[in-house]
């Protein structure tokens, strides 16, 4: 398996906060991990290293490294346009553009120059349907994507993201604004996205990390206490405080 | 409801029927010893008792699972606890068959019964041994009376080719009253070492086979 991120002796400063310690980890190649910890842990934060979101950020400083597909995307010149189409992301609250559900997946082809309809179409089509929307939208592609509901919103924001192609989706608490059936539907389509992209999700959801993902980290304050596969970190984890965090005897 | 609570209830629950199933194979061997049907009717009546513990705890495995979702050393409590409660239902039962053969023979005329007591006597060492590590949820103290269990196995072959010996020779009383409670001794040690499997599994996620 290759490792798509590789995350070498990082630390993070908001300012004075020092908000991540020296951490190590690797991220696999067409895996689902997730990252779960209690708010203010970093997990979020560490999310945004992976496409330099936190560029963003006033006062935001970045010590040690992070390879993508062996390229120190901290240190190195790196394009982040480019970036983050090959690392797309998805947030909390879907965040649909106020413009039809076609032009909204077309929208990051159209910034790259893409004008020919028939590329557009077969995209947005491809787009929609790995994100198993295709067949509720199709017949209405140029309807206002606000209309959708919040479930489909969610879906039409990661087909948005999947136009691009990209290698890798981070999503930040994807299904937290989401009912319970949204949610089931964003979860099976995350086990069908993993042939093609790397996903990482942050979840506050312990049950959503059990049942999603590969590979389970755990932070606590800034550090990474434990990363193992899923099935090891909720069956038999090695540190007394990830027992303690996902066993809900914390704090 | 909070997960510990549950988790310690569980715990405690097993643990008391651990206890009982003890009593139970007291009683067994006192009356095997004195012949005193009564006591031996009394033990009959506590598998009852036994079996109902079992379902019981098997209930609130179900309702932890199903209402709160263990993970980690919470699952694997749960999980070892049903099979624990199994292994402790088939221990009663033992001293139940027991019971009941004290019931059918006059003691006197089962051969070996005085020795039998005494093997019994090994196997509620052992036993209290596994107790006391369910109790303390101790891995090093569930690693010691699988150790002494060969004791028992030793005791169950060599009073079985005596018994042998006895059957060719025509000499032999009761001889299958007498095979069948060595049989259920030497199971229910078995079991008890089923039982210590369990408590390592539950705390260090490890399938132990002690044979």
């Amino acid at each position: 398996m290759n490792n798509i991120f590789t995350v070498k002796d990082l630390d993070l400063y908001y300012g004075d906060n020092h908000a991540l310690h020296s951490i190590d980890m690797a991220i696999e190649e067409n895996r689902v991990t997730a990252f779960i910890g209690p708010s203010g842990c970093g997990k979020s934060t560490l999310l945004r290293c992976f496409n330099r979101m936190n560029d963003l950020i006033d006062g935001c400083r970045i010590e040690g490294n992070i390879e993508f597909r062996g390229k120190d995307i901290i240190k190195d010149k790196v394009d982040t346009v480019e970036l983050r189409t090959q690392v797309g992301m998805v947030f909390q609250r879907p965040n649909p553009f106020p413009m039809s559900i076609y032009d909204n997946v077309a929208y990051g082809l159209r910034c790259q120059g893409v004008k020919d309809k028939k590329v557009l179409d077969k995209v947005v089509e491809e787009s929609l349907t790995k994100a198993a929307l295709w067949n509720e939208v199709k017949d209405r592609l140029k309807s206002n994507a606000l209309r959708l509901s919040g479930g489909q919103q969610q879906r039409l924001c990661i087909a948005r993201a999947i136009a691009l192609q990209p290698d890798v989706i981070l999503m930040d608490e994807p299904t937290s604004a989401l009912d319970p059936i949204a949610t089931s539907k964003i979860e099976e389509l995350m086990e069908s996205l993993k042939k093609d992209f790397t996903i990482v999700i942050v979840t506050h959801s312990m049950q959503q990390a059990a049942r999603i993902s590969d590979f389970t980290a755990f932070f606590l304050l800034g550090d990474l206490i434990e990363m193992n596969s899923t099935k090891e970190i909720f069956h038999l984890p090695k540190d007394k405080r990830t027992e303690d965090y996902i066993t809900g005897r914390f704090g | 409801m909070k997960i510990e609570n549950q988790i310690e209830d569980y715990h405690k629950v097993l643990v008391e029927m651990s206890l009982r199933v003890r009593s139970m194979m007291v009683k067994a061997l006192d009356c095997l010893s004195s012949g005193n049907k009564e006591v031996a009717l009394h033990v009959v009546e506590m598998d009852e008792f036994i079996n109902h513990e079992d379902s019981d705890i098997n209930d609130r495995a179900i309702e932890v699972l199903s209402l709160l979702q263990p993970v980690a050393s919470d699952l694997r409590l749960i999980l070892a606890g049903i099979r624990i409660s199994n292994d402790l239902e088939r221990i009663g039962d033992y001293a139940k068959n027991i019971a009941k053969y004290v019931i059918k023979n006059n003691v006197n005329d089962i051969m070996y019964s005085q020795d039998m007591v005494a093997i019994g006597n090994i196997f509620l060492r052992n036993y209290d041994e596994a107790l006391l590590a369910l109790k303390d949820m101790s891995v090093e103290l569930a690693y010691k009376a699988p150790a002494n269990d060969d004791e028992l196995d030793e005791a169950f072959k060599v009073y079985g080719s005596n018994l042998e010996e006895s059957i060719t020779k025509n000499e032999a009383h009761l001889p299958l009253a007498t095979f069948s409670i060595l049989r259920n001794i030497e199971r229910a040690g078995d079991h008890t070492k089923n039982v210590c499997e369990s408590i390592i599994y539950a705390k260090k996620g490890q399938h132990i086979d002690f044979g």
